[in-house]
């Protein structure tokens, strides 16, 4: 199942990176990106059970 | 996915199958064929608009947790060669898992069909698994010189970024490293806050450009090619057994040529404790497929090299494995990843040379656990009995301070006789022997 998860929902972890690849322009978007996901921590949520586990989770 | 005998089929519904036209049409399938990098099919339309797609079957398959620290790189750069050019012809590869290369023979190849898809993606969606899977076990290896096999004992998904930052501490701060994995690790705990539909909505609106990815592809590439497969420093060299003398070693050769010559069937054959592989090669010459097992990782790599070199023929395959503690089943029900055991299950000769009096001497293995899991594997052996008089059981022995060596031919006799009948006995030296084993029945 995690094998699913990796690829269609990559964490943005590898994602970021690949921003950072891109130059100035690249540069920006990544800040963007960084910004929409702090500002989405402190949101409120709809309910603990609405969301999938985050894929980064690793039970090991 | 269906597995049959000879053969794999897998049945696309109406748009997989329409994507995997698209990515027919740009010809890349036709090439990646034609170089050996992706695993032959025919596909055959059906009405309703599915496909079929039917690959031949690869008799023997091994599992990165039975690779050497190259075959994993070999297979990382077969699927970076994949995933290259498939993206120069505007065609992305959706994963990029370790098992979805098998080793065919000694060679690398590409199974997955169903993962290509036709166009370009804003992100390379496969990189984070390319890390975890590939690159990191390679770096593990190269740094601190942990075989890569060990990564998959706890994990079927590879090494993580973060788990590799914690192992190697600021030595992922290297220029190649540092990206891949110490700011990888450090922003993926960022994205915890998210939900997996924000995750989603805030990928729809960033991306990078195509010649951007296609650089961060030959990045990763020249990084993986820049991981040297290291030894740890403990280093034993792998000889093949050196007690014997050339004469003696011809005469082995010979018996060995005799009794394969009585066995009927010649699809598979399995050489148990191969060490370095030099009679794995007498087997190539009787079967189709000869398949190489040791627990040592460095007699297969060096047997891996010949076979990639091309020295040795391509139908020989090898892997790492302990026979006392064979890959267990692994993924979905424990079947989705078979057993070792169950994989070599069906083989048509076991051989055992040179192995048995280090499981019984040096493992501690009784005879007839020796017999059961023979037995459990399949119903012809070829086995070599070592008595206690010759200077390679005297040196196993004499480490030991409890007993004695168990077993003279009576006794190593009387324990397979439980389970097996003779068919043929040949004399190498005064001390040593094989035998021809075949079990009873069906």
């Amino acid at each position: 199942m995690r094998a699913v998860l990796a690829y269609i929902d990559a964490g943005s972890g590898s994602l970021l990176v690949q921003l950072l690849v891109g130059g100035l322009a690249g540069l920006g978007a990544f800040a963007k990106f960084r910004w929409h996901e702090i500002r989405a921590r402190f949101r409120p949520k709809k309910s603990p059970m609405a969301d999938p586990p985050a894929p980064t989770d690793r039970a090991s | 996915m269906v597995l049959a005998e000879e053969s794999v089929t897998r049945h696309l519904g109406t748009e997989a199958a329409a994507w995997f036209r698209g990515v027919e049409e740009t010809g890349l399938l036709v090439d990646l064929v034609a170089d050996g990098l992706l695993q032959p099919f025919e596909r055959t339309e059906i009405a309703d608009g599915s496909m079929i797609v039917v690959s031949p079957r690869i008799p023997f398959v091994t599992y990165p947790s039975e690779w050497t620290t190259s075959m994993l790189k070999d297979a990382a750069l077969l699927t970076l060669e994949i995933i290259d050019r498939a993206w120069d012809r505007e065609v992305h590869v959706r994963d990029a898992s370790a098992f979805n290369v098998v080793f065919d023979g000694g060679r690398p190849v590409f199974v997955d069909h169903g993962s290509f898809r036709p166009g370009h993606t804003p992100f390379w969606l496969a990189y984070g698994q390319f890390c975890d899977h590939f690159l990191n076990p390679l770096a593990l290896n190269a740094l601190t010189g942990t075989p890569q096999r060990t990564v998959w004992d706890s994990s079927l998904e590879g090494l993580s970024a973060a788990d590799l930052r914690g192992i190697l501490g600021l030595r992922s701060l290297r220029r190649g490293l540092l990206r891949h994995v110490y700011v990888r690790a450090a922003l993926e705990r960022g994205g915890d806050g998210l939900d997996a539909g924000a995750r989603r909505e805030l990928r729809s609106e960033f991306g990078v450009a195509p010649d951007k990815t296609r650089g961060l592809i030959d990045t990763v590439a020249r990084q993986v090619r820049r991981l040297e497969p290291t030894a740890p420093t403990a280093w034993v060299g792998y000889e093949d057994d050196n007690s014997y003398s050339v004469e003696e070693a011809a005469v082995k050769e010979q018996a060995l040529r005799e009794l394969v010559g009585a066995v009927k069937s010649r699809r598979l054959s399995v050489d148990l404790g191969a060490n370095t592989g030099r009679y794995s090669l007498v087997l190539t010459d009787y079967f189709d497929q000869v398949v190489a097992l040791d627990f040592a990782e460095g007699a297969v790599e060096s047997l891996y090299q010949r076979i990639r070199s091309g020295e040795a023929p391509r139908r020989l395959t090898t892997g790492v494995s302990d026979l006392l503690d064979p890959t267990p089943g692994r993924g979905v029900l424990n079947e989705e990843r078979p057993a070792l055991l169950d994989r070599l299950s069906g083989a048509d000769l076991f051989v055992w040379l040179a192995l048995v009096h280090h499981l019984v001497i040096s493992r501690n293995v009784p005879l007839q656990i020796v017999a059961t899991a023979a037995r459990r594997l399949g119903p012809t052996h070829i086995i070599e009995h070592i008595g206690p008089g010759d200077p390679m059981s005297q040196l196993l022995s004499a480490s030991k301070t409890e007993g004695s060596w168990p077993s003279d031919r009576a006794e190593f006799e009387r324990a397979m006789g439980e389970v097996f009948e003779i068919v043929a006995v040949e004399r190498v030296t005064q001390y040593r022997h094989l035998y021809l084993y075949q079990a009873p029945g069906p």
